[in-house]
């Protein structure tokens, strides 16, 4: 069974806002929100209003009669798009750079910076990207979900959800010739 | 696979560094969540129809004979007037393109098929008026009513959209923050003080005013909608026109006689500053006066009967067309 299967069980019970529903799902996505919100936002508390935010939307567009129709997960990283995207509108959020963790589990310091300053230059790539193209090529890339979901999550056919994917690491590439 | 495709791949893979987040805040996210879930639980759910005002308006076409119309305009504008829309898109109010700006503009618009592109479409419409406007005062041409109207229709439409898709209150930050800088770029000229610019000023703080208060409750502006595109079926877009722009002229209380004239309604008092003016100048469930009087004309149900949040307002009728609507919400208060 897939996760678009398993959780169609959900929704019934989640638009009658059935509060142990709800919790569930908060505790089953909210963190793959977070990983959503700071892989384009480089911040955590960014990556922690994020998940604040898409939680909030959530719950107020299922007591508003409106809420996923059939499946919940892509549902949630739609609205964590809009929030990002609108994020990407107000300002350039500053990138934090590599968790402290990461450091301490690297004996190499040198890799270290390389790796710090190309993954800001891939996260500042991602956010010059169309919102389309920067929707499908992480959804899938990134955060590993399927074509069939994406194409839920972004309310487009399987096929241009595809062409989306193939265009938007052509752009990835051509940006990151001209940076790197 | 192509190896340069494998390449960016392993390169976005460089983002899986995830920190671990820190428990205190994992705790606090999902407190906020649960006291968030709970207060909405307790919360008396309140049904607005989501009928489109533009579709009352018949602005917006959807109906599969005019989609055809809008394919056929379309191969004719590229066949034969290509260049001629092209021309138009910097086309100004007045100017002799400026229709074919606006109807490129609408195919647009009726082209689109899911809401999320609709209200990105009706957004940017929304500034490139006021881009007109600037340009219109750059060149000190004269800004007209007309102009400040096609402005303010062009952001109640976004509006309009916004609340129509899976996400109205991004969807209404989005307005704000579109509304905030267009007003930051208003306060840069130097022509604050002329009457034109009072008007406009008075129209997006009262523009600003209902999308803040929105954002706290997208369904009241859902009503209020409504109750505009009811109105101007009632009395024409005239006359609908006529009564906001002497309230950006002159203030609320002047245009209480204009609107009172038509519902017979006796005194109101409502500043410009409410938000939801529209709703509570024309009879809503906050005023202590007789709903039923509102129906004496009977022609103004639908819309009022829209929304009402109060614990002693029932009595909703469910009333589609606006005509002869049983009576409004009495308010509690």
């Amino acid at each position: 069974m897939s996760i678009i299967e398993e959780e169609e069980g959900l929704i019934s019970r989640l638009q009658a806002f059935d509060m142990s529903a709800l919790e569930a799902v908060f505790d089953q996505y909210n963190e793959a929100i977070f990983r959503y919100g700071y892989r384009l936002l480089g911040s955590q508390d960014k990556a922690e209003e994020c998940v604040a935010e898409t939680f909030s939307r959530f719950l107020h567009s299922l007591k508003n009669g409106k809420g996923p129709k059939k499946y919940v997960r892509p549902y949630l990283y739609r609205m964590a798009h809009n929030w990002i995207t609108d994020q990407y509108r107000r300002a350039i959020p500053e990138d934090e750079g590599l968790p402290e963790h990461y450091a301490s589990q690297n004996d190499h310091p040198e890799e270290i910076v390389l790796d710090n300053i190309e993954s800001q230059e891939i996260r500042k790539v991602l956010r010059e990207l169309p919102d389309n193209q920067r929707q499908a090529v992480v959804l899938k890339f990134l955060e590993g979900l399927e074509n069939q979901e994406i194409a839920i999550a972004m309310n487009k056919p399987v096929g241009a959800v595809k062409a989306l994917q193939h265009r938007g690491l052509q752009t990835i590439r051509k940006k990151l010739e001209v940076k790197l | 696979m192509n190896n340069w495709e494998d390449e960016i791949k392993q390169k976005l893979e460089k983002l899986d560094a995830i920190p671990d987040r820190n428990p205190l805040r994992v705790q606090s996210a999902k407190k906020n969540f649960l006291s968030e879930m709970r207060q909405l639980a307790a919360e008396t759910t309140v049904s607005v129809p989501r009928k489109s005002w533009w579709n009352q308006l018949n602005i917006k076409k959807e109906t599969f004979s005019m989609k055809l119309i809008t394919i056929a305009t379309i191969l004719s504008l590229l066949l034969g007037g290509g260049i001629t829309a092209v021309a138009a898109q910097d086309s100004l109010p007045g100017d002799l393109l400026y229709p074919v700006k606006t109807l490129v503009e609408d195919i647009e618009l009726g082209l689109a098929t899911d809401p999320e592109t609709e209200f990105d479409i009706a957004l940017n419409h929304a500034y490139k008026r006021f881009e007109e406007i600037q340009i219109l005062l750059d060149e000190d041409e004269v800004v007209g009513e007309a102009h400040l109207l096609a402005w303010q229709e062009s952001f109640q439409r976004a509006l309009q959209y916004g609340i129509n898709t899976e996400d109205p209150i991004g969807k209404l930050l989005m307005v704000q923050q579109q509304l905030q800088y267009q007003e930051e770029m208003m306060n840069k000229g130097e022509q604050t003080g002329v009457p034109f610019q009072n008007q406009f000023e008075r129209m997006m703080n009262y523009q600003a005013g209902l999308v803040d208060a929105s954002i706290e409750n997208p369904e009241l502006l859902a009503s209020e909608l409504e109750f505009m595109a009811n109105y101007s079926n009632q009395y024409g877009e005239e006359k609908l026109e006529n009564v906001w722009m002497n309230m950006y002229m002159f203030g609320a209380l002047d245009t209480e006689g204009e609107v009172g004239e038509v519902q017979n309604q006796g005194e109101v008092q409502h500043p410009v500053e409410d938000p939801f003016m529209w709703m509570h100048l024309l009879g809503n469930p906050l005023t202590e006066n007789d709903p039923a009087g509102l129906d004496q004309g009977g022609t103004t149900g639908g819309a009022q009967n829209s929304y009402n949040d109060q614990p002693n307002g029932g009595n909703q009728g469910e009333n589609d067309n606006g005509n002869n609507g049983g009576s409004g919400g009495n308010g509690g208060k």
